[in-house]
């Protein structure tokens, strides 16, 4: 009972505090408008790979050549094209990024070389020799075991068959504004750790803190209270924004929401959590705040919340958001979950470990 | 003045050397061997003990540089401005010479640059020995007055010794004028009165048997004198032992003036009020716990002054001691205050203990 | 009987030593008072009688049980009103009482009924739907004695409840101070305005340095430093003034006269005045002025701790 009269009052103490509660609301949506316009081009664009050249020379007849050529049969689609050469010639044309690349077959195995200018190209002709020599090593595994077998294998193989295609649905990409309404409502779930800090440390600034600490009650029941009021006030700031940029701004927010809704409160526990451990750690609330603005603009920044960060590496995956974004936008945009459960695990684990520090030093200290 | 000449020639050695390197010059090693040369002078200045020696060194290394400077490299002749400082604060004790040293250089040095150049030298160079003259002037001041003081304190110390000694000797003076006057005031006190009733004794002794009526007269009379003895004995015993107030009050003092006198310590006593009120156990305990402060006060506080006041109130006592030391930001209750507290608590006081503004004790004893 | 009592109780922090050896007793149904300077222990002591910080030795006894064992039976009992104004400014002067009332497991209907009484006592009944932050300060302070009281403690801590605040909200809080007390809570008292504490306490206590230096009533505590006052009459003219009739006096114990003043040196509990005035009057001496010393609790406590109480 007294939890849940703390939990009302830091609601109406955070609802009437109009300053904090109008940024909490229409800061994202003024970003999301700003960035999702200005930034727009960004996401208009996709950029096509064009034909991709491929030199090829083979040291007389090998064991490679039959299955290579089934291969380049099976490959050679219209932006893919098979041209044999030399071997100093296939050299210099890629010295020269004549070619996309240049593939060597000799006894001794498949070399291939490519051009470092080449990009995305090259990447490609990597992953598909990959799949070929994957293909091939089965078949000559199997050989050892059960030659048999292997020539049944071989008779009816066409490469095509052991390479999956996951091709995104190219019509279901977000626009900027979509995209931008995802990863300004994750991040401003992480802002609301400043609010949780206002709410703790507003006790000692109103002097109330003593007040509290007078009353018979518990001071988990305290610690509770407010932990549920600002989860409460966090979540329906975040609430309300995606509910606005929905209904009024129409950005697409997928088939499944309740998931997203759940991804987003799960990030709004973290946030909660993150600020509740970092109030009862540092007893001076300037230093709180620093810590969670840093936190969180460079996790903005790393988790694309500014700009969409094409191939994240792993600096951008200690940022919660690039989690979460992904989760979201895989959600919406391929209705797929296997993101899903790992960033909630993630949310709920980082935010035990901070409420249990948090609850650790309030255990070590006499005052609130 | 090493360390001015050296850092004077090290930073013209270094401008030499930046120089070279911008301008960038064809006879290098020429000007390197005249730079090594202009060094091995300079540090034997350093090296050799001898002032003539000294000055020869200067000599030769001021006409090298000016040969030197004509003939292979113009701004060795940076050098000279601190010769010139050399000898006239160390060498040449005449104006005119002094005079004629700083202004010659500059009818020998050919262009306009050079003469600028080597005045701004000249004039910082001469600024710096000055201040090192007169700093130095200002510590062999220093270093007189401290002589000087030290003499004196040297005698005082002597002084204090033989009035020290001369204290003892006086203080035993007094010790015996006193027992002097004691046995003397007994003597003629008492010895008259037990004289007087021994030789009434006697004669009774011997009248017992034959006249009973006289002897019984010369008994009376006995009783009398040593009646009246004992009563003069009791007034003078009385008039001779110091009231309560005037022990408690000159002890204090007594131990306040020692500790002055073995410590720079300068004290002051005041007492408020009806100070027969306090009575002896009060006066013991106020003593032992002011020997306490001032002993505290003597190890940590770095005072020069302490004050005792006693303030009897209506249904109080007040004793505060403070102190003009450094005192304490906080307070750490250690064996001293403990006994003193429960030194106060016999006789149901309180101790306060301050350290804010100086140190200072507080004894509250209520009556 | 006593409805708190502190046997030597101490507090250090690290080597300071807030609250020394501390020992007090305050009977049921008295304004008591609490008088020393910044730092002298008071604030400390407080908080550990409201159980905010725990003593490092002693014992607190509130109606002859210990604190320390009955914490939520001694939380119920007392109402601290607390030095800083703590009240929440975004919450109506409604909610704030409510809010801290509700803490002390009152619900519903009665929370609601002695709410408004707090709020009434305080005399904010007309204004419990403003917030706060348009109040002025000594409205402020009333709606923090109505957060404290909510609850009907039977012991009520005041830790200087009328700083910076005008003349009538003083006068406001010392009358409620009062009205409390005949309703039978028992208050303790601070405050750095020494003219409160003697008008509103009947009992007091000097704290310095973490420890009881006296304590009483403030008679009691007068006639520590002396039990006499000075009368000072000053005369036109001081011929014809016989000064024998006025040893007579009841109560007076010496007459001195300089210039065409006279001291009249006299015990403090006896009321002479009339009688000495009367004496002029009989004499035909024609008085200019007359005035009476007697010591008052600043120079009480000036004497005692050797500075005075707002340093």
């Amino acid at each position: 009972m007294n939890i849940w009269s703390m939990t009302l009052k830091e609601i109406l103490v955070t609802i009437r505090n109009k300053r904090a509660f109008i940024f909490m609301l229409a800061f994202p949506i003024i970003l999301i408008l700003i960035l999702g316009t200005a930034l727009s081009n960004n996401f208009e664009n996709t950029s096509s790979i064009g034909k991709i050249h491929i030199l090829y020379y083979e040291e007389q007849a090998n064991s490679y050549t039959k299955p290579f050529h089934d291969f380049m049969a099976a490959v050679k689609k219209s932006d893919l094209s098979f041209e044999k050469t030399t071997k100093d010639a296939g050299k210099q044309a890629i010295a020269k990024a004549k070619a996309d690349g240049y593939i060597e077959l000799s006894n001794k195995g498949i070399d291939l070389y490519v051009n470092n200018t080449s990009g995305i190209s090259a990447s490609v002709i990597q992953g598909l020799l990959k799949g070929f020599s994957d293909q091939y090593n089965l078949i000559s595994e199997v050989i050892k075991v059960n030659p048999q077998q292997a020539k049944q294998l071989m008779a009816s193989s066409s490469p095509t068959q052991h390479i999956k295609y996951i091709t995104l649905n190219p019509g279901k990409k977000p626009n900027s504004m979509d995209y931008y309404a995802v990863v300004i409502s994750t991040m401003i779930t992480l802002f609301g750790a400043l609010s949780t800090v206002a709410l703790v440390h507003g006790e000692n600034i109103q002097r109330t803190a003593d007040r509290l600490l007078l009353a018979p009650i518990h001071r988990y029941e305290i610690f509770i209270g407010k932990m549920l009021g600002s989860l409460f006030v966090n979540g329906i700031c975040v609430l309300l924004l995606v509910g606005f940029s929905k209904y009024v701004l129409h950005t697409n927010w997928g088939n499944h929401l309740w998931i997203v809704i759940l991804i987003l409160l799960s990030s709004v526990l973290l946030a909660t959590s993150l600020g509740l451990m970092l109030s009862y750690i540092l007893q001076n609330s300037a230093s709180a705040r620093t810590i969670i603005m840093i936190f969180a603009n460079t996790s903005a920044l790393l988790g694309g919340s500014w700009f969409a960060i094409p191939t994240p590496g792993w600096i951008n995956f200690l940022s919660p958001l690039t989690w979460e974004n992904e989760a979201v936008l895989k959600v919406i945009y391929a209705n797929d979950f296997t993101a899903t459960i790992p960033t909630f695990t993630y949310n709920l684990g980082f935010s035990v470990l901070c409420l249990l520090i948090a609850i650790f030093s309030l255990r070590r200290r006499e005052g609130l | 003045m090493i360390a001015e000449r050296i850092t004077l020639k090290g930073i013209i050695l270094i401008f030499i050397i930046l120089h070279t390197i911008q301008v960038s010059l064809q006879d290098l090693p020429k000007i390197i061997l005249a730079l090594l040369i202009m060094i091995c002078i300079n540090l034997g200045i350093e090296i050799v003990k001898d002032r003539r020696w000294k000055l020869t060194l200067l000599i030769v290394s001021t006409v090298v540089s000016f040969v030197l400077s004509q003939n292979v490299y113009q701004w060795l002749i940076l050098f000279i401005p601190i010769h010139i400082c050399e000898y006239i604060f160390e060498y040449i004790k005449q104006k005119w010479v002094q005079l004629i040293i700083l202004i010659a250089p500059f009818f020998f040095i050919s262009t306009r640059q050079e003469q600028f150049i080597f005045g701004l030298i000249l004039i910082f160079s001469l600024i710096i020995f000055q201040m090192r003259k007169q700093y130095e002037e200002h510590l062999l001041k220093h270093e007189t007055i401290n002589d000087q003081l030290r003499h004196e304190s040297q005698v005082l110390k002597k002084q204090l010794i033989l009035s020290n000694q001369y204290l003892k000797q006086s203080e035993y003076t007094i010790k015996l004028e006193e027992r002097n006057r004691l046995s003397q005031m007994i003597h003629d006190q008492v010895g008259h009165a037990i004289a007087g009733s021994l030789i009434q004794l006697k004669a009774m002794k011997m009248l017992k048997d034959s006249d009973q009526e006289k002897a019984t007269e010369l008994l009376q009379n006995a009783i009398h004198i040593l009646s009246e003895g004992l009563d003069t004995i009791r007034a003078t015993l009385k008039n001779i032992k110091p009231k309560t107030e005037q022990l408690g009050i000159h002890q204090i003092r007594l131990m306040l003036d020692k500790f002055s006198s073995t410590f720079p310590l300068q004290n002051s006593f005041h007492f408020q009020g009806n100070i027969e009120k306090i009575s002896a156990i009060h006066w013991k305990i106020i003593y032992e716990n002011l020997v306490e402060c001032l002993t505290n006060t003597m190890k940590y506080s770095k005072a020069t002054t302490v004050s005792v006041k006693i303030h009897v109130l209506n249904k109080l006592i007040k004793i505060e001691m403070k102190d003009n030391g450094v005192g304490v930001s906080k307070v750490k209750k250690g064996l001293g205050i403990q006994g003193m507290e429960e030194r106060a608590a016999k006789v149901h006081g309180t101790i306060i203990v301050d350290g804010s503004h100086g140190f200072s004790v507080t004894m509250l004893f209520p009556l | 009987m006593n409805i708190l009592e502190l046997t030597k109780l101490t507090k250090k922090f690290g080597d300071f030593i807030a609250v020394d050896q501390l020992t007090l007793s305050i009977a049921e149904g008295e304004i008591f008072g609490l008088l020393g300077a910044n730092g002298a222990g008071k604030s400390t002591t407080i908080n550990m009688v409201s159980g905010l910080i725990r003593a490092t030795s002693g014992e607190i006894q509130l109606m002859g049980k210990s604190i320390t064992n009955n914490r939520h039976f001694a939380k119920m009992n007392i109402g601290v009103v607390p030095q800083d104004i703590a009240i929440y400014e975004d919450l109506t002067a409604y909610e704030n009482v409510k809010f801290f009332a509700g803490l002390y497991g009152l619900r519903g209907t009665k929370l609601d009924e002695q709410v408004k009484k707090a709020l009434e006592f305080v005399g904010l009944s007309d204004r419990h739907k403003s917030f706060p932050k348009n109040f002025s300060g000594g409205m402020k302070r009333r709606l923090n004695i109505a957060c404290a009281i909510a609850h009907q403690p039977k012991l009520i801590i005041m830790d200087e409840p009328t700083v910076g605040i005008d003349p009538q909200s003083r006068n406001y809080i010392l009358n409620s101070v009062r009205k409390l007390n005949e309703m039978g809570c028992t208050i303790i008292y601070t405050s750095h305005y020494m003219e409160e504490v003697e008008e509103v306490c009947s009992q007091i206590a000097i704290v310095d340095h973490g420890k009881v230096i006296a304590e009483g009533t403030k008679e009691q505590l007068k006639s520590i430093i002396t039990d006499t006052k000075d009368v000072w009459v000053e005369v036109k003219n001081i011929d014809g003034l016989k000064l024998e009739p006025i040893q007579t006096i009841n109560g007076v114990l010496g007459v001195e006269v300089s210039d065409n003043q006279i001291k009249i040196n006299s015990d403090m509990g006896v009321n002479n005045l009339n009688a000495i005035i009367q004496h002029f009057i009989t004499n035909q001496i024609e008085i200019h002025s007359i005035q009476e010393k007697e010591p008052n609790l600043e120079s009480v406590f000036l004497t005692l701790t050797g500075r005075s109480l707002r340093d």
